[in-house]
C-alpha cells in the first residue's frame, strides 16, 4: 500500500493548500505535507533496497523496482529541498507584491500535484499509464511555469505546452504501436501492457513494428527530456518558472521522462537486439552536448545558462546509456543522481541571488560571495561540481562514463565528449567566477535572504560534496541492481 | 464495415474544414462535430466487438469531447476582445491543398503498416494518420493561440482513432487517463489564451517572440 500513499498524501496536501485561506496555515500544511511525502518515498526506496521489488499483490497496479526507486529517491530529496526553499522564495515574492494571495495558493496546489504526478511515473506498472503520467507532469508544470502572468512567462508556458504536447502525442503513437504489436503476438489481456510482464527478455514482438514504435518514442520522449534538436521549450520554461520549480523541472522531471524512455528501450531491446537503440542514444547525446556549448558561452541570462547546461548533462547521460553494459548503465544512473543534486542546488542558489539582486542578467550580479556568504559559497561549489571538478560528485560519474567508454570501444565518441566538456567548463566558470567574485554592489545589504531559502540547500550540498569521495554501499548496490534491470 | 469507412471519412473531411474555415467559433463547432463522429466510430466498434469498455469510451467521447470541451473553448472566445477570425502564415487555398496532400501522403505511407498489422488493421488507419498530420499542420500554420490548441485536440482525436484501428482501443485505464489529460490540457489552453488576450490584447503568437537563444 506504500506506493498508493505516496500518491494520496501530495494530492490531499494540494487540495488543502487550495481551499485554506490563511497564508501561515497554508505554509504549515505545505511543510508537513511535503515532509510526509518525502519520508514515505524514502521509506519505499529503503524497502526496495532491502527486500527487492515492491508491488501490489492483487492487481499489479504498482510495481517499484530498483530502477524506479532511484528516481523516487531523487523526487524525495529534491522535492523536499525545493519545498522548503519555496517557503522562503514565495514569501519573498508575496511581500514584494510580485504575486497575490490567489497565486500563492495556486503555487502550492500545483506544486504538490506536480510531485504526485512525478511519483506516479515512478511507481505505476502499466506502460500506457506511464505515458499518462508524463503527460500529466507536462500539464501540471505548465501551470507552474505560467505562474507569473507576465508576457514572457506566458510565452514560455505556451511553447512548453505546444512543443511537449505534440512531442508526447508522438510518443503515444509509439505506445499504441507497441501495444498493437503485443496484442498481435500475444493476444489481449489486461496485464499485457505491464512493465512487469514485458520486461521478460523471452518475449519477442514484431521487429518492424517495435523499431517503428521506438523511433516515435525516442523522438517524443526526447522532446520532453530535452535532447538537442527538440530542446527549444527547455531554456524558456526553465528560465521563466519560479526558481524552486526550475530546480524540480531540471533536477527531477527530466529524469522521470528519461526513466520512461529507458523502460521502453529495455523492452525494444529484447525484440530488435542490435545497435539501433544504442546509436540513437549516442547520436542524440552527442548532439545535445555539442549544441549546449555555444549557447552557454554567449548567454546573458543566468537561468537560461543553467538550462543549457541541463541539456548538456542529459546528453552525457544519453551517451552513457548508449555505451551500455552494466558498467555503462551504472555510470549513467550515478550521473543522473549526481546531476540532479548539483543542478537543483545551482538553480536554488541562483534563485536566491536573483531575488537579492533583482535581476537575471549575469552582468548585473557581482561579488556574490561577499553579499550572500552562504548562497555564494554554495553556488561556487555546485558550479564547480557541474563542470566536473574533482573531488566533487559529478567528476566521479563523468570519469567513470569516460573510462567505460574507452574500455567498451567508443574512443571517438568519448574523445569528442571530453573536448566539449572542457570547453563548457571554461565557458561556465567564466560566467560564474565573475558573479561570485568581483566587487559587490554597494547598495545591497550584506546577508543571506532567510533561513528558509538557505538552510534546506545543505541537503543537496552534502550529496554534492560527499558523493565525490564516498558512496554508501546501500546506494551503490541499488544502482547496481538498477543497471542489471537496464541490461535486460 | 462500410459504415466505419464513412464515419472515418467524415473525420478527415472535418479536419480539412478546420484548415479552410475563417471564423474561430465555427472551427470550434466543427471540432465538436468531429468528436461526435469519433464517438459514433467508437459505438460502431463496440457494437462489433460487444465490449462494455468501448461503449463507455464512446459515451465519454461524445459527452466530454463533443460537448464539454467545445463549450469551454467557446466561452473563452466569448470572454475575449479579439477579432474572431483565424490568422495564418499561408493562404487558405495553399493550406487546403497541402492538407489534401497530407491525406494522400498518409494513404501512401500506411500501406506497408497495414500489411504488418494484418487482421487488426481496419480501413481507417490512413484516416487516423491524416488527422494526426493535419492537426500538426494546423498547429504550425495558425497564429492564433486558440487555433493551435484546437490543432493539439485534433492530434489527440487522430490518436484515439489510431488506437481504435491498430488494436481496438488501448486498455480501459489508459484510455481514461488519456481523457483526463486531454481535458485538463484544454482548460490550460483556454486559460493561457485568455491571459494572453489580457496581457497583449491579442492571442496572436506573433507576440511570443521575446525568448530567444
Amino acid at each position: 500500500m506504500l506506493p498508493l500513499w505516496t500518491l494520496i498524501i501530495p494530492t490531499v496536501t494540494a487540495l488543502l493548500c487550495f481551499f485554506l485561506k490563511k497564508i501561515r496555515v497554508i505554509e504549515w500544511v505545505h511543510l508537513v505535507g511535503s515532509s510526509i511525502t518525502s519520508i514515505l518515498a524514502i521509506w519505499l526506496v529503503c524497502e526496495v533496497a532491502v527486500g527487492g521489488t515492491v508491488s501490489s499483490n492483487t492487481n499489479q497496479f504498482f510495481y517499484v523496482d530498483a530502477l524506479g526507486s532511484i528516481v523516487i529517491a531523487i523526487v524525495a530529496i529534491i522535492g523536499w529541498t525545493a519545498a522548503l526553499n519555496s517557503i522562503g522564495y514565495i514569501r519573498n515574492e508575496y511581500h514584494e507584491g510580485v504575486i497575490d494571495q490567489k497565486q500563492l495558493r495556486q503555487y502550492y496546489f500545483w506544486y504538490h500535484l506536480f510531485i504526485a504526478s512525478m511519483l506516479m511515473v515512478c511507481v505505476v506498472n502499466n506502460m500506457g499509464l506511464l505515458w499518462v503520467g508524463i503527460e500529466a507532469t507536462t500539464i501540471v508544470s505548465a501551470f507552474l511555469v505560467a505562474l507569473y502572468r507576465k508576457g514572457e512567462a506566458l510565452e514560455a508556458a505556451w511553447k512548453y505546452l505546444m512543443i511537449c504536447g505534440a512531442g508526447i502525442a508522438i510518443a503515444l503513437l509509439g505506445v499504441i504501436l507497441l501495444y498493437s504489436s503485443v496484442v498481435n503476438t500475444l493476444g489481449t489481456s489486461p496485464e499485457v501492457l505491464n512493465w512487469s510482464f514485458l520486461k521478460d527478455p523471452s518475449i519477442k514482438l514484431q521487429p518492424s513494428m517495435v523499431s517503428l514504435s521506438f523511433v516515435f518514442l525516442i523522438v517524443g520522449l526526447g522532446t520532453k527530456i530535452g535532447f538537442a534538436p527538440l530542446h527549444f521549450w527547455l531554456p524558456d520554461a526553465h528560465s521563466q518558472a519560479p526558481s524552486p520549480i526550475s530546480a524540480v523541472l531540471s533536477g527531477v522531471l527530466l529524469n522521470c521522462a528519461l526513466l520512461v524512455l529507458i523502460r521502453f528501450a529495455v523492452i525494444a531491446e529484447h525484440t530488435i537486439s542490435g545497435d539501433v537503440i544504442r546509436h540513437l542514444f549516442i547520436g542524440f547525446g552527442l548532439l545535445s552536448i555539442a549544441v549546449a556549448f555555444p549557447f552557454i558561452m554567449v548567454q546573458q541570462d543566468l537561468k537560461r545558462m543553467l538550462a543549457f547546461s541541463t541539456i548538456e548533462h542529459m546528453g552525457i547521460i544519453a551517451v552513457a546509456i548508449g555505451i551500455g553494459g552494466v558498467l555503462g548503465f551504472t555510470a549513467a544512473l550515478l550521473q543522473m543522481f549526481n546531476h540532479s543534486m548539483a543542478k537543483s542546488l545551482l538553480f536554488l542558489t541562483s534563485g536566491n541571488m536573483i531575488q537579492k539582486y533583482k535581476s537575471k542578467q549575469m552582468t548585473r550580479i557581482t561579488g556574490g560571495i561577499k553579499t550572500m556568504p552562504i548562497t555564494g559559497f554554495m553556488l561556487l561549489v555546485s558550479s564547480l561540481a557541474i563542470t566536473g571538478v574533482p573531488p566533487l560528485n559529478l567528476f566521479t560519474s563523468e570519469f567513470s562514463i569516460i573510462s567505460v567508454g574507452f574500455s567498451e570501444g567508443h574512443p571517438i565518441v568519448v574523445s569528442f565528449m571530453i573536448a566539449w566538456l572542457a570547453l563548457i567548463f571554461g565557458a561556465m566558470l567564466f560566467h560564474i567566477s565573475k558573479m561570485v567574485f568581483g566587487t559587490s554592489r554597494d547598495k545591497l545589504a550584506v546577508g543571506d535572504l532567510s533561513r528558509w531559502s538557505t538552510l534546506p540547500l545543505l541537503l543537496p550540498f552534502v550529496f554534492v560534496v560527499v558523493f565525490g569521495v564516498y558512496i554508501p554501499p546501500v546506494i551503490s548496490d541499488l544502482i547496481h541492481q538498477a543497471a542489471i534491470i537496464m541490461g535486460g | 464495415m462500410n459504415l466505419f469507412l464513412e464515419t472515418s471519412v467524415m473525420l478527415v473531411v472535418s479536419s480539412l474544414l478546420l484548415v479552410w474555415l475563417k471564423s474561430i467559433r465555427t472551427a470550434i463547432k466543427i471540432l465538436s462535430l468531429q468528436s461526435f463522429f469519433l464517438g459514433i466510430t467508437g459505438f460502431l466498434l463496440a457494437w462489433e466487438t460487444g465490449e462494455v469498455d468501448m461503449y463507455i469510451m464512446a459515451i465519454l467521447t461524445i459527452v466530454v469531447k463533443a460537448i464539454v470541451i467545445p463549450s469551454i473553448l467557446d466561452s473563452t472566445m466569448r470572454k475575449m476582445y479579439i477579432k474572431r477570425e483565424t490568422d495564418k502564415f499561408i493562404g487558405r487555398e495553399i493550406s487546403l491543398l497541402s492538407a489534401a496532400g497530407l491525406v494522400v501522403f498518409s494513404y501512401v505511407i500506411t500501406k506497408p503498416l497495414g500489411v504488418i498489422m494484418s487482421d487488426s488493421g481496419h480501413p481507417y488507419l490512413p484516416n487516423a494518420i491524416s488527422m494526426l498530420l493535419i492537426g500538426l499542420f494546423v498547429m504550425i500554420t495558425h497564429k492564433k493561440a486558440i487555433m493551435q490548441g484546437i490543432g493539439l485536440i485534433v492530434i489527440e482525436n487522430g490518436l484515439f482513432l489510431f488506437a481504435l484501428s491498430a488494436s481496438g482501443g488501448m486498455p480501459f485505464m489508459v484510455d481514461i487517463g488519456i481523457f483526463l489529460d486531454v481535458f485538463v490540457s484544454v482548460i490550460l489552453i483556454s486559460l493561457l489564451s485568455y491571459r494572453m488576450d489580457q496581457t497583449f490584447k491579442s492571442i496572436s503568437t506573433d507576440w511570443l517572440r521575446k525568448l530567444k537563444g
